[in-house]
């Protein structure tokens, strides 16, 4: 408020109030002096005129000397009051401004065009600007050049659409200062009105040192993770500068060298190591920092007395051509190397082994091949020594029936016939065990043309196929199989004689046929109808000097040895040998064998009767 | 058809050790009446002896055929077959193999030492006499020898 509006009232100064007053004062003594000195104031009409008129003035001096007390009194409490609320008001702003300049971020007041109006000494100190210097500049001036561009645009479409935005709300802004650095900020923005203007409050926070902090934690945290992989790794990690000074150090050393790892660091490899691992490491050592990288195998003892067997690997730290230090990385391998020493004693024991069993064999198939040997031995053994005599004896009572039969009775006659008979069959078991024997030893052939081989039984088998008016039939062709020729031809003799000796008063019918083929073998069969087999009985004829017949006439036909040899040249090739019979309707021999890997091989079909 | 003179008869050696054999072959030979004349040895060695006329066998002929067991005590009958053949007097003797051996091994032997042929003793009486009388008819009767030196 203007203290000069105050000043309505027309007298200009307080002397010219009370020359009037003190005239107004005049007034009743100078009627008195009239009336004392008996002047008629009838007869003088002009003084009575100039009293009244003094009076009046007087009056009127009076009335205005006290109201203009009175006014000159409030004017005086007015002034006052002003003066209170001027200082009030002087306080307040202070107050606004010490409360500004009291935030503790910076805070800046711009009017619709982005111009600055107002803004605080902690924005001012935060962008490095003297007091003032700000002041109705535009606010683009704190933005770094590169955002300065677009922030116009950014700032009308604002004010089209004023929302108040919260700070550090997901932007990354960058504030500039006056000499051109940048700093990262968080701006808050709010609008409003003031005296109908559009004003926008900006606060501005210096974020450069939260940022910092987060860095240096989030390189803490990277830290402690490091470290915490470091010592979950089952062997010592470590890194050791140019100086061979230690730089890092995982929870191992602690266990193997009995240090603390809090405390090792900055501590020398010597310190550490013990003079004489430090020695025996030294090479190493000065090979990694020489930028080779270094792989040996150290045994060393730990504090708590285990002998530790180690692989080492130092990997040079070279950055720009110079080696910084080295890296250390040390496997525990103990226990590896117990293995290792493990598996070369067993793999010693396991050549030991199989030399020992090697030579077992070896003394195995030297012997086999001296009973083999002792075999062929016996074989010709038996055959011209068991039969040498055989002959004498056949031969000389032969002669003797011959020659000195008229001095025999019919009960010497029949005595030489036993003779005769007894030589004659024990030639055959002596032929048939000697085939018997030698069956197992000849080595399969590759190939034994089957038909050709039937051909040759059934031509050796002739006279008996005459006696007994046999019909020998061969259905389909006969396929070559793996066997010795001669081989098969003895197992068709064997099983097809088999069938003419063990006939039923029937004819003798034999059908020779392959029951079954696939791509590597072949069943053959031959079927008769004799007097059969009962099932009780089919497992045991196949073995040697089992035989059935109780007929005294048939006994002498056969040996026993028949179809063990049949059973063991089947075998031998890799086939089987059975026979199905339901004892009654005769019956009918099975084999299988490995057929020949020539295909061309399969003979046409041939019958063969008598 | 009478006997030759005896200065022409065939001089058969037999190698034989089973006396019960050298009886054999005597009774099929008498039976065949061909002139012959057998003289029998009971081993390899005595076989050679034999044939060099060393004691007891100064006076033996030199034999136009021999009968040779290959089993027989001392020197077996490959052992002698071996020394004839290679002797360059005896090696135009023809040699008979005659035993009960029927094994292969013994027959391929046998001929690879150069023996004339190989004959296996038959079991049967009447078989074995004819294999007898059969190889002296062929060696007498039809095959042409080398003169006697």
């Amino acid at each position: 408020m203007n203290p000069e509006s105050a000043h309505a009232f027309p007298v200009r100064h307080p002397l010219i109030a009370a020359t009037l007053g003190g005239l107004g004062l005049l007034v009743p003594p100078m009627g008195l002096l009239v009336w004392l000195c008996g002047i008629d104031l009838a007869h003088r009409p002009l003084l009575l005129i100039l009293l009244i008129w003094l009076g009046a003035v007087g009056v009127i001096v009076s009335l205005t000397i006290h109201r203009l007390l009175h006014t000159r009194e409030d004017l005086r409490r007015e002034h006052i009051r002003l003066g209170q609320q001027d200082h009030e008001l002087q306080a307040a702003m202070q107050r606004y401004r010490q409360t500004l300049d009291a935030v503790p971020a910076g805070m800046l007041l711009t009017d619709a065009d982005g111009r600055i109006v107002m803004l605080n000494t902690h924005l001012i100190g935060m962008f490095g600007y003297d007091a003032g210097e700000l002041h109705g500049r535009p606010v683009e001036c704190l933005l770094p050049e590169r955002t300065r561009a677009q922030h116009p645009q950014q700032r009308r479409s604002f004010m089209s659409a004023p929302q108040t935005r919260m700070m550090g709300a997901g932007r990354d802004l960058h504030g500039r200062r006056k000499d051109g650095s940048e700093f990262p900020v968080e701006v808050g923005l709010c609008h409003f009105s003031s005296d109908g203007q559009a004003r926008v409050l900006a606060t501005v926070v210096d974020v450069t040192l939260r940022r910092q902090l987060a860095q240096a934690e989030q390189v803490a945290e990277r830290e402690r993770f490091i470290r915490r992989l470091a010592d979950q790794l089952p062997g010592l990690v470590g890194y050791w500068d140019a100086g061979q000074r230690c730089r890092f150090a995982n929870r191992v050393y602690q266990e193997w060298f009995g240090i603390d790892p809090d405390t090792i660091i900055g501590r020398h490899s010597r310190e550490v190591l013990g003079d004489e691992l430090y020695q025996r490491n030294l090479p190493y050592i000065q090979g990694a920092l020489a930028g080779q990288p270094q792989r040996f195998e150290r045994t060393f003892t730990t504090p708590a007395g285990h002998t530790l067997h180690t692989q080492a690997h130092f990997i040079p730290d070279e950055s720009n051509g110079a080696v910084c230090g080295y890296f250390v990385q040390v496997t525990d391998v103990t226990e590896l190397r117990r293995r290792e020493d493990e598996l070369t004693r067993l793999k010693a024991d396991l050549e030991m082994l199989v030399e020992q069993r090697t030579s077992e064999l070896r003394q195995r198939a030297n012997e086999l091949q001296r009973s083999n040997t002792a075999l062929e031995q016996f074989a010709y053994a038996a055959s011209h020594d068991l039969q040498e005599p055989l002959r004498m004896v056949t031969s000389y009572t032969q002669l003797i029936e011959r020659r000195y039969n008229h001095l025999l009775d019919d009960s010497g006659r029949q005595m030489m016939h036993y003779v005769v008979d007894a030589a004659r069959r024990m030639r055959a078991l002596i032929n048939d065990l000697l085939t018997y024997a030698r069956a197992g030893t000849s080595p399969a052939k590759p190939h034994a043309d089957m038909a050709q081989a039937c051909q040759t039984a059934l031509a050796l088998l002739q006279g008996q196929i005459e006696r007994e008016q046999a019909h020998i039939e061969i259905s389909g062709a006969l396929p070559a199989v793996q066997a010795d020729q001669a081989a098969m031809a003895q197992l068709w003799q064997n099983l097809i004689g088999n069938a003419l000796r063990y006939r039923s008063a029937a004819a003798p019918r034999v059908r020779v046929h392959v029951r079954e083929r696939n791509s590597t073998q072949a069943t053959f069969c031959i079927n008769d109808n004799g007097i059969g087999i009962a099932p009780q009985h089919q497992a045991r004829i196949f073995l040697l000097f089992q035989r059935l017949e109780t007929d005294p006439a048939r006994r002498h036909d056969g040996t026993g040895i028949g179809l063990a040899l049949c059973r063991r040249v089947v075998e031998t090739c890799g086939g089987k040998i059975w026979v199905e019979s339901d004892g009654l309707h005769g019956s009918t021999f099975c084999f299988t064998l490995p057929l020949s890997a020539d295909p061309a091989a399969d003979s046409p079909p041939s019958a063969s009767e008598a | 058809m009478s006997p030759p003179d005896q200065a022409q008869w065939l001089q058969i050696l037999l190698v034989e050790d089973n006396p019960g054999d050298v009886m054999l072959v005597r009774e099929a030979m008498q039976d065949n009446k061909i002139g012959n004349q057998l003289h029998h040895v009971g081993d390899g060695e005595a076989a050679l002896r034999f044939l060099a006329r060393q004691a007891p066998y100064q006076d033996a002929p030199r034999p136009d055929l021999i009968l040779l067991d290959l089993n027989l005590p001392r020197l077996d009958g490959r052992g002698v077959l071996t020394a004839v053949k290679s002797h360059p007097e005896w090696s135009d003797i023809p040699v008979v193999i005659m035993t009960s051996s029927q094994a292969e091994t013994d027959i391929v032997a046998s001929y690879k030492l150069r023996a004339n042929c190989y004959v296996v003793k038959p079991i049967d009486l009447d078989q074995f006499m004819h294999v007898v009388r059969s190889i002296e008819n062929f060696w007498v009767s039809i095959v042409r020898l080398p003169p006697r030196h």
